[in-house]
């Protein structure tokens, strides 16, 4: 009888730990950091928070690439994507840069370089934020 | 290169490591790989610059 009751409520508790694991995931994408802050792990938000914001505001103050959903190659797509990762600082990427890339100068391909790898390393950090959400990283 | 190596390793190291200790370390061996092989591809690509 004992079981009958509790394997229920293990797996409700499972349930709303998968919940708040992707919720996580979702927030650390939003905004970068977010996800680790949920789950108190101040450092880590912080760090993140701030290494992702640099990277986008040095690349898109070299003006650097900001790429748009309607690449013409694969090549913009996949950048299209990494930037993307950044979550709302790609929108903020946008804004810092109103007169537009410009990559016929060094400063502006290693600008769309860091922009990239903002991306990159956000997408890294919400799935960390929903591994350790799961009980999986310390 | 360095600034990006420097931001890069910092983040990697609090993703990857738990304690204070041992996210130092991991910073800066990461740090030292990216410049070594950052500088190693640069002069890789030396004979083929000119």
């Amino acid at each position: 009888m004992t079981e009958e009751i509790q394997v229920p409520a293990a797996s409700q508790a499972t349930k709303n730990r998968e919940t708040f694991a992707l919720a996580c995931g979702f927030a650390g994408w939003l905004v970068p950091g977010l996800g680790h802050a949920l789950q108190k792990m101040w450092g880590r938000a912080i760090i993140f928070f701030i290494t992702v914001g640099v990277l986008v505001l040095i690349g898109a103050g070299m003006r650097g690439n900001v790429f748009n959903s309607d690449g013409g190659d694969a090549f913009a797509s996949l950048g299209y994507l990494a930037d993307l990762g950044a979550g709302s600082f790609y929108l903020l990427a946008k804004k810092v840069e109103p007169n537009g890339a410009d990559v016929s100068r060094a400063g502006g391909d290693y600008g769309t370089r860091f922009l990239a790898a903002a991306g990159v390393l956000n997408l890294l950090s919400a799935l960390h934020a929903y591994e350790a959400a799961r009980g999986r990283k310390g | 290169m360095l600034f990006f190596a420097l931001v890069i390793s910092v983040a990697f190291g609090f993703l990857s490591r738990r304690r204070p200790l041992d996210r130092v370390k991991y910073m800066l061996w990461s740090l030292f790989l990216f410049l070594l092989v950052g500088i190693g591809i640069g002069w890789a690509m030396y004979p083929f610059s000119r």
